[in-house]
């Protein structure tokens, strides 16, 4: 079962603290708007887990001409979310989803900030805040 | 993991906390912390016996992360708490714990930073910090590159290419996570570091050799280490010019470069299980005198921690923005000439340049270039082999960004004018070459 949430034999609620590093994305700012999101729905297809930010991507049909695109938001650092207590196993592959994303400054369509992932099939949902919301 | 796995890891967690905030009663304050630093953990750690080797020396061994130690330094920023909740139903709530997160003011010392989803304001002045100490004309080229930045985010500083962050700027760091694994024995001490590229390492021969006569540049050139009682000074060379010390936001922002000239001597020193590095860096072709670098500490890290074998890809570099809010790509030259930094400050790139283009494929190519500059916005010839080819472009500061047209071809070319160098790159098709150029009148 790929679904870590799954695999807890009793449901638990808990919070998970520790002091841990973060990444220095810098870059943060200088990329994403904060203020402005976007969100898609389509097919989770694949998270890419590497440095300096994962990436989420997720195949979103054009309803008015049939095409399929791809669409990804990246997130934090793996090690920031592994060493957190997020897996990658918490992206459901092949599942149907609907995608929030910060928008890009830059004006880029197709890719953002990732902000929130819902699944279809259950409900569940994978929220990522950043910081004031 | 399962619930009782995670349910110890959690317990593990809270006695830690907890005797650290029971050590930062007791310990004073170390003599090297910054303002706004946060010493709690790392008095507690800096306060443990520190290991030795047989022949007692301090035994660096072990695996380090940076935790809770912030130097003030903006090229670092203070770690945060990252929160993890999971709800019964399976929903997952990730609070980011770090700086930066919510947004930062551009210009502002003070950025946001979220711990346990409760926003700080962090001073990110560094009382201590100095600038590389650049000759006039080098410190002309670094400012203008700066003064574009947005934070200190900018396309041309390496690390958005996921380089390696070299020496001095990635020795304790190694990647962007921080996380290094140091291995030490009587011959040679190995750090490994976690990410950027990906997984990679560094030696510092401590068997009395000197450096190589032939040696090649690198990222992180070649390191001879000897002990001065409990420091072992460690002597860097061979180190070349694809990283920067830092990406500067400290006083007037500059982008760190520096040449393949560059010595850096090393101290390294452990006191309990808190690394605490400094360097020194000369540099005789960009700087007056030598730089010495705001120390840096390290702490070891949670005995269930790893390294992240992790590679590095670079999603960030063509989504970068200017401080103004403008792409640093694909800009139409009209919004760059009208927008805020347009008329501020822009180099002159008019007149005739002999320029040479290091193919992978063709080799050495040579080509001309006759340019006019109406502002911002840059329009010329190119004269090649292939005959006359239309360029157009806009600098911005001395980031210049444009297109040679070529049938139904487009090269780009970016790079810097200084006076009358210009040094960048041209894509052509898949491939991107490295191009310079020389104002010929």
């Amino acid at each position: 079962m790929s679904h870590r949430a799954h695999a807890l034999p009793v449901a638990i609620c808990f919070l998970f603290l520790t002091v841990l590093p973060a990444f220095a994305h810098h870059s943060f700012t200088a990329e994403f708007n904060p203020d402005k999101e976007f969100t898609v729905t389509g097919v989770l297809t694949k998270v890419d887990w590497v440095n300096p930010h994962t990436a989420t991507w997720v195949d979103v049909k054009d309803e008015k001409t049939g095409q399929v695109e791809s669409w990804g938001c990246q997130g934090n650092p793996p090690g920031t979310y592994s060493r957190a207590g997020v897996h990658r196993e918490d992206w459901r592959i092949g599942e149907v989803v609907t995608v929030t994303c910060l928008a890009p400054k830059d004006g880029s369509k197709k890719w953002g900030f990732l902000k929130q992932i819902k699944y279809h099939s259950d409900g569940h949902v994978l929220v990522f805040r950043q910081g004031g919301e | 993991m399962n619930a009782r796995a995670m349910n110890r890891r959690l317990i593990v967690h809270f006695l830690a906390a907890a005797s650290a905030i029971g050590f930062l009663s007791l310990l004073p304050r170390p003599a090297r912390a910054q303002a706004g630093q946060s010493t709690a953990s790392a008095a507690a750690a800096a306060s443990r016996p520190t290991p030795r080797t047989p022949e007692g020396h301090p035994d660096f061994s072990g695996f380090y992360n940076l935790v809770d130690i912030y130097h003030g330094d903006p090229v670092e920023e203070k770690p945060g708490q990252h929160v993890v909740n999971r709800a019964e139903n399976g929903s997952v709530f990730f609070d980011y714990g770090g700086a930066n997160g919510g947004g930062g003011e551009e210009g502002s010392t003070r950025i946001r930073q979220t711990q346990n989803g409760k926003v700080n304001m962090l001073d990110r002045t560094c009382v201590s910090c100095e600038n590389p100490p650049y000759k006039p004309e080098v410190l002309e080229k670094v400012k203008a590159i700066g003064d574009a930045m947005y934070g200190d985010a900018s396309p041309l500083d390496p690390q958005y290419d996921c380089k390696p962050y070299g020496v001095p700027r990635g020795s304790l760091r190694g990647g962007g996570g921080y996380a290094m694994q140091i291995v030490q024995n009587t011959q040679v001490m190995a750090f490994l570091y976690e990410d950027r590229p990906g997984p990679y390492f560094r030696i510092v021969y401590l068997d009395g050799r000197p450096h190589p006569e032939d040696l090649d540049p690198s990222y992180y050139g070649h390191s001879i280490g000897h002990w001065e009682g409990d420091t072992l000074v460690v002597d860097v060379v061979g180190l070349n010019d694809e990283t920067w010390l830092g990406s500067g936001t400290v006083g007037p922002k500059l982008a760190m470069m520096h040449s393949d000239k560059m010595h850096v001597v090393e101290r390294w020193t452990r006191t309990g299980n808190v690394v605490t590095y400094e360097a020194t860096v000369e540099d005789p072709v960009m700087f007056t005198k030598p730089w010495v670098m705001t120390p840096r500490q390290t702490q070891l890290a949670a005995p269930d921690d790893y390294i992240r074998p992790t590679m590095c890809v670079p999603f960030d570099k063509t989504h970068l923005v200017k401080k103004d809010n403008t792409p640093y790509n694909g800009m139409a030259p009209s919004e760059e000439k009208s927008g805020p930094a347009g008329a501020a400050l822009v180099a002159s790139m008019v007149g005739s340049w002999n320029v040479t283009i290091r193919s992978t494929i063709e080799g050495v190519l040579t080509e001309q270039w006759s340019l006019t500059q109406d502002g911002a916005r840059i329009t010329g010839t190119v004269k090649n082999k292939k005959g006359d080819l239309p360029l157009e472009g806009s600098l911005s500061g001395a980031i210049f960004l444009g297109s040679i047209t070529d049938g139904d071809k487009k090269y780009v070319v970016r790079g810097t004018a200084v006076g009358g160098d210009f040094d960048g790159t041209i894509r052509m098709g898949k491939n991107e070459f490295l191009l310079s150029a020389k104002r010929s009148k």
